[in-house]
Parts: structure tokens; C-alpha cells; sequence
């Protein structure tokens, strides 16, 4: 007994220290932000801000237009949400309830689509949204959500096979249609797969750089990503590092807090898709 | 249920509207101004039809990395304000990230009519074909008298595949406190290597006493601009030879120099090593703590870095050294350089042609010298750098060295490949773990097979 308190302990000692040095990087970046200039590339260094200061955030968000990065971060994101969740549960729905000719050669091109890198199809992809007249809009960014992601309709259709089809036909028998079982029942039942693909969509779509990189031309519609690129030619920002990982500390924010608090479903997510995390 | 499901559709489609009304005509920056009282120049020369002809309306889209951060606002505006026929559409990207989206637009055959990028990119479009040849614009139009000869730094044979955005040479920067401290005279233009060695050595102390040098007398660089490169002339030695096809590296005055090089480090220990160095920020933030008493400053690095983290900082410059035998004196200056899309429509080449005049002339060239991070090409602008009152006060130390011994970093298509090729060895140099012969007979081979893979097709 005392053995196994002792073996737990270590592992969790051993946790506990891989968890910090995972740490180290965001606390140096999070204590830089809070620094003078003159303190952040002090020599010794200095570990606790002193004086501590939020004067870079300020000249981050007014300044240098965070706000509105981050607004547009926000719109495209919430669009991709939208899109990739309804598109994906609705084809994930109908490859796992429906038989048709071509289905099973259907979903293993869409499941190879996984398998292509982006870089392969970057520049068809480009050629189609330059002639379609969409650059300089969030429409390269966005569209493609609506029409369904391979990860997540993957996800939903595992989710809906795993579901006993009696559900599917006593709601069948009691008048409902078929996008009413989606939506009235499947989905709702779903919440684990939905909160996976949310955070999956998220930070795909949050830390997206070479998308608005491509394709956005204004520096006013620029998404969070990019105006942290814009910081190192900045005259304020580029000789200013406390400047530069305040912007840093406003990019990742929200993805941590997203994965916190809902890291419990994506756990039972990835489980009940049969995905190893 | 229908009610949610309609609900569903009509968020997708009031988003799709969203989206379409960020349409490119309502997104992008385009501004037409009437203002006719800013003429373009030498209009009165020309005749009616050529006017007619000059002023039919074109949509000129440039490309600007690090937007108006790089390229001034002011400029662009006065473009639109002199030409008002000729719309202007910014395309900008981060900085750095400029090349990843310019790859795919001019794979896409999308690429802005005219953008700038560093020199070496611009000789690797002009060898693919997608760089226009300014050799016939600029004799047609510009006096070369009126320019310094890093007008040419995108030359190769008889093509001119751009030209320059700005220059960013380097100079002697030394802190006038240690100088004066130690009672050494600051350094002058007529310096050899030999006299800015011998100075360091009388500006290197152990402050404290306690066996470690506090002060080193010359801060030695690692990289190409600052470090390696200028060594390598500094006895009279190449990188390339003069066709930028074949490597020298390792003949006997390349060798001297970087055989100097390692010397300031290990043997006269003026110098701190390359770790030290990166421990303590790199040479211009050492510089800026006052630890080094000299380094080589690249221009940019006084705005960006000195002037704005180390206000109180004393310290000017003086042209880099004359060669250990002093019979000359190389420079080497970097340079950002504007090139014209060789597939944008005709009317755009010439667009996007009266947009660098417009940028090559004097007035604008002086908007250019107040950035404080460029050194222009139009020597009446170099002059007028030479009149500004921020550090370092010795302008003259980029701009006449810059005039006269101006030199590219050997640059050629392939440039990034065999100098990154080549920096790993001079890091091993630089730390003593491989001597500098053997180092420089590696580094000839390498670079010689890169160079070889790259003109031999």
C-alpha cells in the first residue's frame, strides 16, 4: 500500500516538474510583458517585474490597434465555428445514417483530404479565391468552414454510428424528419464531439497565420496573428520586447482559456470518437 | 423545428452577406485625389499627346512589406497627391513574413505590378523570369550623376533587376566615455584594421579586478554584414569573385583577414566570444550597457536600437577601417530593392516606373533620409543625411562610405542558400573549434558546389 503512495507521488513529482518546465516559456513571455524596457533585457535577469507595469498592454491595445485585430480575430473565428460545426455534424450525420451508391469511396476521399498538406494546395487554392475576386476579404478564411472540415465530420460520424439506431427510428415513426433527428436529438446528444471540434476549430482558426497572410491586404482587417508579425517592423514595438510579448500574451490568452474550460468535453470527445488524444 | 432550422439558414446567409461586403473594391485602400496643383516633373517638355497618353487612368497595385511601418505613409500619399490618374491598391504583409506571400501570388501570377524586397530575392526573380529589366527605364529617364552607385546593387551583366528602396551600410560606432576614459583619441577615417586593433587593445579593462574583462574594446560580430564579411576584405580577400559564380574564401588575404577575425577573440582578447556575446543580447545591446568601446553598427541598428533603447548613449562613428595594408576600403551595404512585375500589363510597368522615379527623387528621397532606418540612393538626399541632427552625428561615416566603397554582400541568386551554407563553419571558426584555414577550405567547397548547382543548369 505504502509502495503504491510512494510510486504515485514520484509520478506525480515528475508531473509536476515537466508541467513547469512546459511553464517556463509562458511565464517569461507573461513577466516581460509586465516590464519596463529597461528591465526586460536586464543582465542579471529579472525574474518578477519591478516595477511592474501594464503600460505595454496599453500601447499594444490603443497604439498598435489590438483591439480591432482582435475583433476581427473574434468574427472569424465565431464564422468558422458556426460553419465547421453544422456543416460537419450534418455530413458526419448523413455518412453515418444514410446508404448510398459511392459512400464508402466518398468518405475515404474525404478522409484522404486529411492526409494532403496545405502547402500542396495553397497555390491552387489562392488561384481559385484571386479569380473568384475574394482577396482582400474574409471569405478565404471563412467559406471553407461551411463546407464541412474531414476532422470533424469524422468526428460526428464515429459519435452517431456509436448511437443506437433506435433513436433514429422511433423519432422516424413519430413523424420527425431527418434534420429534425439531427437537430432534435442526435446533436444535443453530441456535446462532448461538438466541444471537441469547437476547441479543434478554434485554435485552428485562431492561430491561422498563412490564411490572413495570403489573403487579407489592409492592415485594418488583419487578424490577431498577423499584428503580432507586424510588431517586429513596428517602431514602437521592434525595440521594445516588453511591447512585443504583451502582444504575445494577448494572442495566446484566449486559446488557453478556451482549452481550459473545456478541456473536460475534448477529453470525452476523443474518447468517445475512438481518437487517441 | 422548421422555425430553427430557417433560423440556421438565415445566420448562414446573413453571414455570407458579411462576407461579400467586404468585397475588394469596398476593403481595399484606394484613394483618388483631385489635388492638380502637385505636377509630376519635367511635364512642361512634353507634348499634348504624350500627356494624354501618361495620364490615362491605370490601378497600380504595390506591395509593401512592413507596410507604412517600412515604406513612409507620407511618401505613398504624395504619390496619389502628384498622380492622380494613377490609383494606388497597398498590398502589405509583416515584415518578415513578405516572401511566404509573395511566392504564392507570383506562383498564382497575382504579384503586386511592383513591390520591394531584399537585393538577393530581386536577382533570384530577375534569373526566374519574374523581375523586369530597368536597364532601358533607367537610361531613358534618370541622370546617373544624381545617384550613388549602390544604384545598381540588383545589376547583373547588362540587366538592372531593381532598384534600391534604401541602403543600410556600416560604420566604426565607438562610445566616446571609454575613449575618453582611457585617454585613447577616437577613431578617424584614415584607421586601418591595424590601428582600430591596437586602440582596443588599450580599451579593454578588468574594471573590477576581478580577472574578467568588464570593457571589451572592440565588440566582434558573428554574422555576414557586420562580422565575417568585412573581415574577409579587411586584408584585401573575397567571398565570391567578381562574376559571383565562383568561391574564393580561402586565399591567403581572405585567410589573413579572418585569421584577424578569430585573433581579436581568442589571441589579443579584446573581444568576447560568440556565447558571451549572445548571453549578454548581441554586440549592440553590449554596446548600448557600455561594455564594447567599438563595434561595426549597421545604420538601421542606431535608430532602431541605440537611439531608442539607450538614449544617453555617447557615442558617433567613423568610417569602417582602411585594409590592413591601407590601400582601400570596403563597406558592405545591404540593401532592400523595388522590382517591377515582369507580367503586370504594359501600362502598369509604366505606372509602377513613375512611381520609382517619383521615389528616386530627391524630395522623396530626403522623406526617406528622416526614416532614420535607410540610407537613400539620390545623393542630394545623402547630403541632406548628412545635415540631421540624431546619433550618431557622423553621418558622413555611411554616406560618403557608403559612395565610395559601397559594396553588396556578394549577392547573387542563390545568395541566402550558400551564406547559410557558409555560416555554420564560420560559427565553428569564431568559437576556435575549427582553425581557419580548414574552416575557409570547407566553406569554398560547399559554397563552390551550391553555386555550381545554381549557374550550371
Amino acid at each position: 500500500m505504502k509502495t503504491k503512495y510512494i510510486k504515485r507521488y514520484f509520478y506525480y513529482i515528475i508531473l509536476a516538474i515537466g508541467a513547469f518546465i512546459m511553464l517556463i516559456p509562458f511565464l517569461w513571455v507573461f513577466s516581460n510583458s509586465l516590464k519596463t524596457p529597461e528591465n526586460v533585457l536586464r543582465i542579471p535577469p529579472q525574474y518578477i517585474p519591478n516595477p511592474l507595469t501594464l503600460e505595454n498592454f496599453k500601447i499594444v491595445l490603443k497604439e498598435l490597434s489590438f483591439m480591432r485585430y482582435m475583433a476581427n480575430s473574434f468574427f472569424v473565428v465565431i464564422m468558422n465555428l458556426i460553419g465547421t460545426v453544422f456543416s460537419s455534424a450534418l455530413i458526419g450525420f448523413g455518412f453515418a445514417m444514410f446508404d448510398f451508391k459511392g459512400k464508402k469511396l466518398l468518405f475515404t476521399l474525404m478522409l484522404a483530404t486529411l492526409m494532403m498538406p496545405s502547402q500542396v494546395t495553397m497555390i491552387p487554392t489562392y488561384f481559385i479565391w484571386s479569380k473568384a475576386g475574394f482577396l482582400d476579404t474574409y471569405a478565404p478564411l471563412i467559406i471553407p468552414g461551411f463546407l464541412g472540415q474531414a476532422t470533424g465530420i469524422f468526428l460526428f460520424h464515429q459519435n452517431y454510428k456509436s448511437m443506437p439506431n433506435v433513436l433514429y427510428e422511433s423519432a422516424l415513426i413519430d413523424g420527425c424528419n431527418p434534420l429534425g433527428i439531427l437537430f432534435r436529438i442526435y446533436f444535443p446528444l453530441s456535446k462532448p464531439t461538438v466541444m471537441t471540434l469547437v476547441i479543434l476549430t478554434f485554435i485552428g482558426a485562431w492561430n491561422n497565420t498563412m490564411g490572413p497572410l495570403l489573403y487579407l491586404q489592409t492592415r485594418e482587417k488583419y487578424t490577431l496573428t498577423m499584428g503580432l508579425l507586424t510588431l517586429n517592423s513596428s517602431p514602437i514595438a521592434g525595440a521594445n520586447m516588453g511591447v512585443r510579448m504583451a502582444g504575445a500574451v494577448i494572442t495566446m490568452a484566449p486559446v488557453i482559456l478556451v482549452f481550459l474550460f473545456a478541456q473536460k468535453y475534448f477529453v470525452q470527445g476523443n474518447i468517445s470518437s475512438g481518437v487517441k488524444g | 423545428m422548421k422555425r430553427r432550422l430557417i433560423s440556421v439558414l438565415l445566420i448562414m446567409v446573413m453571414a455570407m452577406s458579411l462576407l461579400s461586403g467586404c468585397g475588394p473594391s469596398s476593403g481595399k485602400e484606394e484613394t483618388k485625389t483631385t489635388d492638380q496643383s502637385v505636377s509630376g516633373t519635367k511635364e512642361e517638355n512634353k507634348t499634348e499627346e504624350e500627356k494624354k497618353e501618361e495620364s490615362k487612368p491605370v490601378t497600380l497595385t504595390i506591395g509593401l512589406p512592413g507596410g507604412y511601418d517600412v515604406t513612409s505613409k507620407e511618401i505613398i500619399d504624395g504619390f496619389r497627391a502628384a498622380y492622380p490618374h494613377i490609383t494606388l491598391v497597398i498590398d502589405e504583409a509583416p515584415w518578415g513574413d513578405f516572401t511566404k506571400k509573395i511566392t504564392t501570388q507570383i506562383a498564382g501570377g497575382n504579384a503586386p505590378d511592383i513591390w520591394f524586397q531584399e537585393n538577393a530575392a530581386v536577382l533570384g526573380y530577375g534569373d526566374m523570369g519574374a523581375a523586369e529589366d530597368l536597364m532601358p527605364y533607367i537610361k531613358r529617364d534618370l541622370k546617373l550623376e544624381e545617384y550613388a552607385s549602390n544604384l545598381f546593387s540588383a545589376q547583373e551583366g547588362e540587366k538592372v533587376w531593381g532598384v534600391p528602396h534604401g541602403g543600410n551600410p556600416i560604420a566604426l560606432a565607438y562610445n566616446k566615455d571609454i575613449f575618453d576614459a582611457a585617454n585613447v583619441p577616437y577613431p578617424t577615417d584614415d584607421w586601418t584594421y591595424e590601428d582600430m586593433i591596437e586602440a582596443a587593445k588599450l580599451l579593454t579593462k578588468d574594471t573590477n579586478g576581478d580577472g574578467t574583462t568588464d570593457v571589451y574594446g572592440l565588440l566582434t560580430a558573428g554574422g555576414i554584414t557586420d562580422g565575417w564579411f568585412p573581415w574577409i576584405n579587411s586584408a584585401g580577400g573575397q567571398a565570391l569573385d567578381e562574376t559571383k559564380r565562383n568561391a574564393v574564401f580561402n586565399d591567403e588575404k581572405s585567410l589573413k583577414g579572418i585569421t584577424e577575425w578569430v585573433n581579436t577573440i581568442h589571441t589579443y582578447k579584446i573581444s568576447p566570444s560568440r556565447s558571451t556575446n549572445n548571453e549578454l543580447g548581441g554586440t549592440a545591446q553590449m554596446f548600448g550597457n557600455g561594455m564594447g568601446a567599438m563595434m561595426f553598427l549597421q545604420y538601421s541598428l542606431g535608430s532602431a536600437v541605440l537611439n531608442t533603447n539607450f538614449p544617453d548613449l555617447n557615442y558617433d562613428t567613423a568610417k569602417i577601417p582602411l585594409t590592413f595594408d591601407g590601400s582601400e576600403r570596403v563597406v558592405p551595404n545591404v540593401s532592400n530593392t523595388w522590382l517591377i512585375f515582369s507580367k503586370a500589363k504594359e501600362d502598369n510597368k509604366e505606372a509602377a516606373w513613375t512611381f520609382l522615379k517619383y521615389y528616386l527623387s530627391a524630395d522623396v528621397q530626403k522623406l526617406v533620409a528622416e526614416s532614420g532606418s535607410t540610407i537613400p540612393v539620390n545623393k542630394e538626399a545623402l547630403a541632406y543625411v548628412d545635415t540631421l541632427q540624431s546619433k550618431p552625428l557622423n553621418k558622413k561615416a555611411y554616406t560618403e562610405g557608403v559612395d565610395v566603397a559601397g559594396v553588396t554582400l556578394d549577392e547573387n541568386k542563390c545568395w541566402n542558400e550558400w551564406r547559410t551554407a557558409a555560416q555554420p563553419i564560420f560559427n565553428d571558426i569564431m568559437d576556435g573549434k575549427t582553425d581557419p584555414q580548414t574552416g575557409l577550405n570547407q566553406i569554398k567547397t560547399d559554397v563552390q558546389k551550391i553555386l555550381d548547382e545554381n549557374f550550371n543548369e
